[in-house]
């Protein structure tokens, strides 16, 4: 189990993360992480890593408070960076296996894991001649082919058609039963169907960490309404817009959240992605 | 290995190049060129003067992918690699390169063994020509070049290593014999570093000079310490302490 205590990171004078707590990994479960863009979270995932270290606070492993060497942090987890870098010329199975050899673990799993993502057919074909998402399947096929305690996953699914997303939703659903997976991602409406717990990041800071209905449930009231530009722009003024659609020349539907709902707005039921925004927009109205 | 080799597909494709073209070049020149029709210990040094400088200058331009630091750094970020494994991954890497290398010569030592086919006595003095000179020469200027390069920081610092000590071993100026990647040269035979200058030696007299080989070795073992050591050296940089 990790924790993070009173962490703070900085690049330079900025603050990316400043007193974080968190505890991971007690429980097997799906964890995901949002925040804005350049809210910390690739920040977050590599500290969890063992990639980089705080500038205050303590990192414990299993009850062990972390020192300058963070082999132990590396070695208990697996991680996939939003940037990956893979060499066009290997094929995908000698890439996995020779990641895995680096870690020194056998590479018993990956055939099964690349039949599961659909990716049998493509075992000997170098990495070049794959498409963005199949690149993408192939490094999580390393990263549960390592079968380490936690696996952290930086926008794992950005390059994934829905189906991929699907399959990659069924995989942690299988997997999680053996292992935490924490993973960074802005495709909110995903976290409902493979996430039991939510982090959000804002301002440095730990926003919400909870269940996933928990997050749910802090949405304020949400409301639709129709009309012109002059009422969308005083919506605007008075409310979090949480959605916009263009229904015609000056029509517009906006999905907002706010305490003073204008006259002609219908109350709607809040969504995960109304109580995300809401939560990160620093508005309160 | 394996992995780093299936990397190196150009250089690999240049080996069967160099064979094709070693057989064009001297196979249908036979006494047109200095090798002269008389293929002994002066063609083999002469053969292995003139290619391993082409070789070395050559094949260090295409193995810049092969060595490139930021694919390593990205494979052993993701794989979280610790020291050990980025020591012997690092040594798999140069290692797969120096394959590539090594391949070229065996090429020119099979050329030079057809030559040779009607001379009695010709395959062990060969083989101790082909590891005391291309082989263990080549091995310690790509050493070299990969340890500078890691420090340094690009393949304009390897390139030049390579290009630096074989052009001084191509015009004899080298200031010690030790680091020759042929050691056939005309100065190598002049130090008589083979016993005599090869040029008037028969097969069966060829003997390297034991300070030679002292010094060759002393070199190998050095330049495969100086690999491990930037490995150690990139590998602290590796993770933010």
């Amino acid at each position: 189990m990790i924790e993070l205590s009173d962490v703070t990171l900085s690049y330079g004078e900025i603050d990316v993360l400043q007193g974080i707590d968190l505890s991971l990994g007690a429980d097997c479960d799906v964890v995901a992480l949002l925040g804005r863009n350049g809210a910390g979270k690739s920040t977050l995932l590599s500290l969890l890593a063992g990639m980089t270290r705080q500038a205050a606070g303590s990192v414990s492993l299993d009850g062990t408070v972390l020192g300058a060497d963070r082999s132990r942090l590396r070695r208990n987890g697996t991680w996939l960076p939003q940037d990956l870098r893979l060499d066009p010329q290997v094929s995908a199975l000698a890439f996995v296996k020779h990641l895995l050899g680096l870690r020194g673990l056998p590479a018993d799993d990956a055939a099964e894991l690349f039949e599961f993502f659909g990716l049998g057919w493509a075992v000997r074909r170098p990495l070049g001649s794959m498409s963005g998402g199949e690149r993408q399947r192939v490094a999580l096929v390393y990263a549960f082919a390592a079968d380490s305690p936690l696996v952290l996953l930086d926008e794992p699914t950005q390059a994934l058609d829905p189906w991929e997303r699907l399959r990659f939703a069924e995989l942690l659903a299988e997997r999680a039963a053996r292992r935490t997976v924490m993973y960074a991602t802005h495709f909110i409406a995903d976290v409902e169907a493979t996430a039991s717990r939510v982090v959000v990041l804002h301002d440095a800071g730990i926003a919400f960490d909870g269940p996933v209905h928990a997050l749910s449930a802090t949405a304020p009231d949400v409301y639709v309404c129709e009309g012109d530009e002059k009422i969308m722009a005083h919506i605007a003024d008075v409310a979090q817009v949480t959605g916009l659609a263009r229904l015609g020349p000056d029509r517009y539907r906006a999905r907002f959240a706010t305490k003073c709902p204008p006259d002609e707005a219908t109350r709607v039921e809040p969504t995960l992605t109304d109580a995300y925004l809401v939560l990160t927009s620093g508005l309160d109205r | 290995m394996r992995y780093h080799l299936r990397r190196a597909v150009r250089p690999r494709l240049l080996v069967p190049a160099l064979l094709v073209a070693g057989i064009v070049q001297l196979g249908f020149t036979a006494g047109g060129t200095e090798i002269g029709d008389g293929f002994g210990p002066w063609g083999v040094a002469r053969l292995y003067a003139v290619m391993t400088p082409i070789v070395l200058v050559g094949l260090v331009a295409v193995l810049s992918r092969l060595w490139h630091d930021d694919d390593l750094r990205s494979n052993w970020l993701l794989s979280g690699a610790d020291r050990p494994a980025v020591v012997k991954d690092t040594y798999r890497n140069f290692g797969a390169g120096f394959l590539v290398y090594a391949g070229f010569v065996v090429c020119l030592g099979v050329f030079a063994a057809f030559r040779l086919s009607d001379t009695p006595g010709w395959s062990l003095p060969l083989l101790t020509i082909t590891v005391v000179g291309p082989l263990s020469g080549g091995y310690i200027v790509l050493a070299a070049a990969y340890a500078v390069a890691r420090v340094a920081g690009g393949a304009a610092a390897r390139t030049a290593v390579v290009t630096i000590l074989v052009s001084l071993d191509a015009i004899n100026q080298l200031p010690w014999l030790p680091l020759s990647a042929s050691a056939t040269s005309l100065a190598a035979n002049r130090a008589l570093i083979w016993g005599a200058s090869l040029k008037n030696l028969t097969f069966a007299e060829v003997a390297p000079s034991t300070g030679f080989v002292v010094a060759r070795i002393v070199l190998v073992v050095g330049a495969t310490l100086s690999v491990a050591l930037v490995a150690l050296r990139f590998r602290r940089r590796l993770y933010p302490r």
